[in-house]
Order: structure tokens, then C-alpha cells, then sequence
């Protein structure tokens, strides 16, 4: 009977790059021949490296600086943990520890183990320039790596500046969003940065370095940054202006109105901004190669761009968009969910997305296909822009409340697929937390999230952040009674 | 045009030239062979009966977009093909291999006009790569120990290496 011992490695690395991140472990411990082939050629791993989160990388370099080991490590590590958070009926943690940090000062940089958290008293420093140390924790060990220092200007006193967004260009550059609010003139300075990272291949300590991209004044905004990092969005809200910003440090902005003054959310997906309205879920989409072709030299007001209302004919009913919510700010940002092909960083002309939606005690996505911008418009200043977004398929229910739940958080977090909620005892104040992941849970089915011994405090804290490429998740003991509660760190 | 092909277990087949350039093995031979039949000893009938009822489906089709690697793969098989290799295993190996020996691959650096180098990475619609993908949709969501037992892979690691391996899960966990 014909077996595998016939497919010679060329052949096996062809099934391998079929494969996902997961399975490639599996099979490399199968047999002799797919393990040799695992340890001897890196294409082995390709498939890998583009679902490998920073975070995964003992190292830090860029990938074509990692050694086959230190891959394959790393895709062991994000296999394990992808398997557990899809598959575990209990999320069970592998890893958890305290952090004494304030949470509202901390910031967590998607994919990357990396919290930076700023300074505590600000707002006590009336200084027109100021820089400041940045703390930048790994994640991983809980130990403080170093620390950036930053520098901002500003000529009027503000509040403490808050982080707002931010973006892994790769494993050594991370770009940040920063708002400082100022105090008596309505207005808040959005200060883009950049920060390098690069670890010295003789001691392994690293070192953070900080530049400021551009800094920019306007009304009480919220912030986006494309996933390649080429692009800032600025949005006043309903009513007033989307500005989209090149990250070149070019201070003139394409500039955006909606017809309609309802609340809108926006964010990045790929080459398209996509546009929201809260209550009626119409899409637009703004092709951002396409934005890059004509981009103005000087600000003038007259190019500035009306989208059209684009209804998607969603169905009926009082929906709110799955969202997340910063504590400090009202920032919000959809849960516009992309497909699993998407994730890889690679971009294309036409994408399949879900819009994720609350309607009562349910959750339903509706999916969306985005194709290339409309060539036969009249109005071509504004649709040779837009891609054209219609809807690929039905609502479909994907995840119900459970009944049990007395207190439900429903946070979407951006791009991700993991919701999360909490049922909580009106009298001991204990609670159980609860994930579902879209596309692997079916609706009313909850895997529990068991707290680790001697980590009382999670049955008293609220999950703030999930990353779940890279399984982290971060809770916060929102006790009134207790001081400085630590935040809590656990790798699934 | 037709040109004859006999497989390793001595049965002839008569196969229409536009077909046959679909394997670019059998095209280089063909320049050498003249009239006389072209023999393949490493192809048994059932495999290349195989093989050609593939080739005689795609014969129009447009040649795959040149693929520099930054694509994601996908392993979605059309329907048509997904038909033709639900097989048994011996089968799906036999085509994987046989595609592999019949160079279906380079076929298309003939037809492209490219590098060979860059062909190599343009072949994802050949009957081979059908055959690799549904060998990774297969192995897909299962155990080291669910692939041996789906393709009678023998587990030929030793204790020590196999000791090795179960470790290398708590390994990649030490950061």
C-alpha cells in the first residue's frame, strides 16, 4: 500500500504550504522524513510565518534575520496557543501573572508583546516642551524591558496625553497615537510617533528609540492607523470631518463629510477605510491606493469629499454595532471582522468582511465583499474612490447571551472574532468570564475561563483587552475597595 | 494529431497532441520520439488514465496567474477537480507522484515563457498541487498519531527522538 515514504521533500514541502500554522507542528512530528524536512528548509514554515505573531519570537529581528529554530519555536507557540483558543471547551491559561501598573496609563500593541505605559502626573508639568520616559513592558516575562523617551510639543496647558491607537510595521517598529487634550480651547494635539526597537546580539538588552511623526491639531477626534502603518485616520464624528493623513510626516490630509450626522465608526481593513454609520450599518469604502494617486500638495478646502449614504439593506431591527470602547475616551471601534485569508497582511483588490452586530440577546454577522472602486461614475471626484461594497450573504446568528448572564459586556475587539462576557453573583460580586469565538462556537455555546490557583482576583475583574493571534489576555480587578489593583496578564 | 504513450504495464494510449502538451515530459519526447510511441515506465494505466482524463478537462483553460509567493495559498479545490482526485489513497499518491515524475510543473514554463525558476512557483493548478492540497486538507485539525494512522505512516522515530518531540511543546513555551 502506497504511503508517504515515496513523497520526497519537495513534495512535502508543497503539502506544507497548504497547511496553517497549527497543523505544520503535526505533521513535522509525524515522521522522520517530514521532521527532517521541518528542521532543514524554511519554506517548510512559510505558510507559518505569515500567521506568527511578533509576540511568538523569543527575538527580536526581523524575520529574515530569525533562525529556522527560533521559527519553528515560534510556530509551535501560536499552533498551541490558536489550537487551544479554537478547540478548549475551558480556556485554560498558561501563563498568568500581576502587573503593578495603572491601567489606564497602559497601552497594548496588537500581535506584539509589548505594553507601553506613560507616565503618571502629567498634567502637572505646565512645560511647552516635554519629554517624557515611556515604560515598555514584555509581556511575556512581566519584566520591564526599557524605556522610550518621547518628546512632545505643545504651547498650551493640556491634560495628560492618552494613548489612542497604534500599529506593528514589523517586529522593530511600532507607531503610536497620542492625544493631548488642552485644557481651555476645545482642541487636542494628536501626536503620531515612532518607535524602534533592536535588541544587541551580545548582552540581548534592548533599546527603544522615539521619533515624532507629525503632530496635529483639531477638534476631539478618534484615531486610526492603517495595519501597514502608511495612513492615520482622524474623525471628528457625526456631522463633522473624517481627515485621512499619509504617516510620511505630510501635514495635508484628504478630507472627508458623510450626508448623514449619525454616529459613524471607521476603521482600516486592508486598502480600504470603511465607514459606518451606527444605526443604519450603511458601508463605505474608501480605496486607499486609489486616495494615494491624486493626494493634494496644499490643504484646500473645496476637494474636500461628500460620501454618499450607501445602504446595504440590512435587515430589520434595532441593531448596535459590536464595538470596543476605550475607558478614557468615547473612542469606539467596529468589529468589522475580516476573513481568515485576510489576516496575513496581504492585500487585494476585492475582500469578504463581517460586520459583527448586537440585536437583543444575539449576535449576527452580516458579510460584505469590497471590490475595486466604480470606473463609470459621474461624480468622479468622489466614487473613484469608494470601492463598491455589497453584501455577500445572509445575517446569520452567531452567538446567543447566556441566560445566566446578569451583567453582559459585549465587546468586539478589532479584527478579532473572540466576544466576551461575564455573569456576575449580585452578592459576592463573583463572576465567571465566558469567550466565544465567531466561526467556531455556535450560538449560546460559552467556554469558561478558569482563573489559575491563587489568582483570586480574577473572579473580581473584567477582561479589558484580548489579542487573540497571540492569546493574551488582560483582566483588571475593578474593585472599589482595593488600591492600585493589579492588572492581570494571561497567555492562553 | 495524436501521439501514442505506453505506460510501464504495457497498455497503449492514443492521446490527442493538445492533450498530451498538458504533461511537459511527454512534449519534450515527442520532438525526439517522431512517430514511435513514447513510453512511460514509472506510469501504470490507472494513473495515467488518470492524469489524461485531467489534462482533457483543462486543455482550454487559461493558464494560473504567475504566483511570486506572496499570495496567500488557498486550499480551495474547484468542484470539478475536487471530483476527480476523491480517490483512495494508494490513487492520490500515485497521481502526486506520477505529476511529479511527468514534470506537469514546467509545462507551464513552456507555455508561459518565463524562467523556469519563476514556473516552478506558478503551478498551483496542476494535478499534482490538486493532490498536495487535498493531502493538506487531510491532514488538517489532526494528531501526529491521526496522520500516521490515516496515510499507514510507520512511526519511525526512535524513544529518544520521540521523547525529544512531546518536549517540544513545553519548549516553544519557554520564552
Amino acid at each position: 500500500m502506497a504511503n508517504n515514504r515515496n513523497l520526497n521533500e519537495d513534495i512535502s514541502l508543497e503539502v506544507a504550504e497548504y497547511l496553517e500554522v497549527e497543523d505544520l507542528p503535526s505533521m513535522s512530528q509525524t515522521c522522520r522524513l517530514w521532521c527532517d524536512v521541518s528542521r532543514q528548509y524554511a519554506r517548510f514554515w512559510t505558510n507559518a510565518t505569515k500567521a506568527i505573531p511578533f509576540a511568538h519570537y523569543s527575538r527580536l529581528a526581523p524575520l529574515s534575520e530569525q533562525g529556522l529554530d527560533e521559527i519553528r519555536k515560534a510556530a509551535v507557540r501560536t499552533g498551541n496557543s490558536r489550537r487551544e483558543w479554537r478547540s478548549a471547551e475551558n480556556v485554560q491559561p498558561k501563563s498568568v501573572f500581576r502587573l503593578h501598573e495603572n491601567l489606564k496609563r497602559a497601552h497594548f500593541v496588537q500581535g506584539t508583546k509589548w505594553m507601553l505605559v506613560l507616565p503618571l502626573k502629567w498634567d502637572e508639568i505646565p512645560s511647552d516642551q516635554l519629554t517624557v520616559s515611556v515604560k515598555c513592558y514584555d509581556l511575556t516575562t512581566g519584566r520591564l524591558a526599557g524605556s522610550v523617551d518621547m518628546t512632545l510639543d505643545t504651547t498650551v496647558q493640556a491634560f495628560a496625553p492618552s494613548w489612542h491607537t497604534s500599529v506593528a510595521v514589523s517586529s522593530t517598529e511600532i507607531i503610536v497615537g497620542i492625544e493631548r487634550y488642552c485644557k481651555w480651547s476645545q482642541y487636542s494635539v494628536y501626536y503620531l510617533q515612532r518607535i524602534r526597537l533592536s535588541q544587541s546580539s551580545e548582552t540581548d538588552e534592548i533599546t527603544f528609540t522615539a521619533e515624532t511623526i507629525s503632530a496635529i491639531s483639531d477638534m476631539d477626534c478618534s484615531m486610526g492607523l492603517s495595519r501597514d502603518g502608511r495612513f492615520l485616520s482622524l474623525d471628528q464624528g457625526g456631522g463633522g470631518s473624517l481627515f485621512v493623513y499619509k504617516t510620511d510626516g505630510s501635514m495635508v490630509p484628504r478630507e472627508f463629510t458623510t450626508e448623514s450626522d449619525e454616529t459613524r465608526y471607521v476603521s482600516f481593513h486592508g486598502d480600504t477605510l470603511m465607514v459606518m454609520g451606527d444605526k443604519t450599518l450603511n458601508v463605505v469604502g474608501i480605496h486607499l491606493p486609489s486616495l494615494l494617486k491624486d493626494w493634494p500638495e496644499e490643504i484646500d478646502e473645496d476637494n474636500t469629499i461628500t460620501l454618499p449614504n450607501s445602504n446595504l439593506g440590512t435587515p430589520e431591527g434595532k441593531h448596535t454595532l459590536i464595538r470596543r470602547e476605550l475607558d478614557m475616551l468615547s473612542l469606539y471601534r467596529t468589529a468589522i471582522l475580516d476573513s481568515s485569508d485576510q489576516t496575513d497582511g496581504s492585500s487585494t483588490d476585492t475582500s469578504r468582511l463581517e460586520i459583527a452586530y448586537m440585536k437583543e440577546d444575539c449576535c449576527f454577522v452580516l458579510p460584505v465583499m469590497t471590490g475595486p472602486p466604480a470606473q463609470d461614475s459621474v461624480e468622479k471626484s468622489a466614487n473613484t474612490l469608494l470601492q463598491n461594497v455589497v453584501v455577500a450573504g445572509a445575517e446569520t446568528k452567531v452567538a446567543t447571551v447566556p441566560q445566566t448572564a446578569r451583567l453582559l459586556r459585549s465587546e468586539g475587539y478589532p479584527c478579532q472574532r473572540t466576544l466576551t462576557w461575564f455573569d456576575e453573583d449580585p452578592n459576592t460580586k463573583v463572576r465567571k468570564h465566558s469567550i466565544h469565538v465567531i466561526g467556531v462556537d455556535k450560538p449560546g455555546a460559552v467556554r469558561s475561563l478558569i482563573s489559575p490557583p491563587n489568582f483570586n482576583e480574577m473572579d473580581y475583574a473584567t477582561i479589558k483587552w484580548i489579542d487573540e493571534a497571540s492569546g493574551l489576555i488582560v483582566m483588571r480587578d475593578e474593585r472599589k475597595d482595593v488600591v492600585d489593583a493589579p492588572i492581570l496578564v494571561l497567555w492562553v | 494529431m495524436s501521439i501514442t504513450i505506453v505506460t510501464s504495464d504495457n497498455e497503449q494510449f492514443c492521446v490527442e497532441k493538445l492533450v498530451a502538451q498538458r504533461i511537459a515530459l511527454i512534449e519534450d519526447m515527442v520532438e525526439n520520439a517522431g512517430d514511435r510511441p513514447i513510453p512511460l515506465p514509472n506510469v501504470t494505466a490507472s494513473v495515467l488514465r488518470k492524469i489524461l482524463e485531467y489534462c482533457e478537462h483543462h486543455k482550454n483553460d487559461p493558464l494560473p496567474p504567475y504566483d511570486d509567493g506572496s499570495r496567500s495559498r488557498t486550499t480551495h479545490i474547484s468542484e470539478w477537480d475536487q471530483k476527480f482526485i476523491t480517490v483512495d489513497q494508494e490513487m492520490l499518491f500515485e497521481i502526486i507522484l506520477a505529476a511529479n515524475y511527468l514534470e506537469m510543473k514546467p509545462l507551464l514554463y513552456v507555455r508561459l515563457n518565463v524562467p523556469r525558476v519563476q514556473c516552478l512557483t506558478a503551478c498551483n493548478a496542476v494535478a499534482g498541487d490538486i493532490g498536495c492540497k487535498t493531502v493538506a486538507n487531510m491532514i488538517k485539525g489532526k494528531s501526529p498519531e491521526e496522520i500516521r494512522k490515516l496515510f499507514n505512516i510507520v512511526n519511525n522515530f526512535t524513544p529518544e527522538e520521540e521523547a525529544q518531540i512531546r518536549k517540544e511543546a513545553e519548549w516553544a513555551e519557554d520564552r
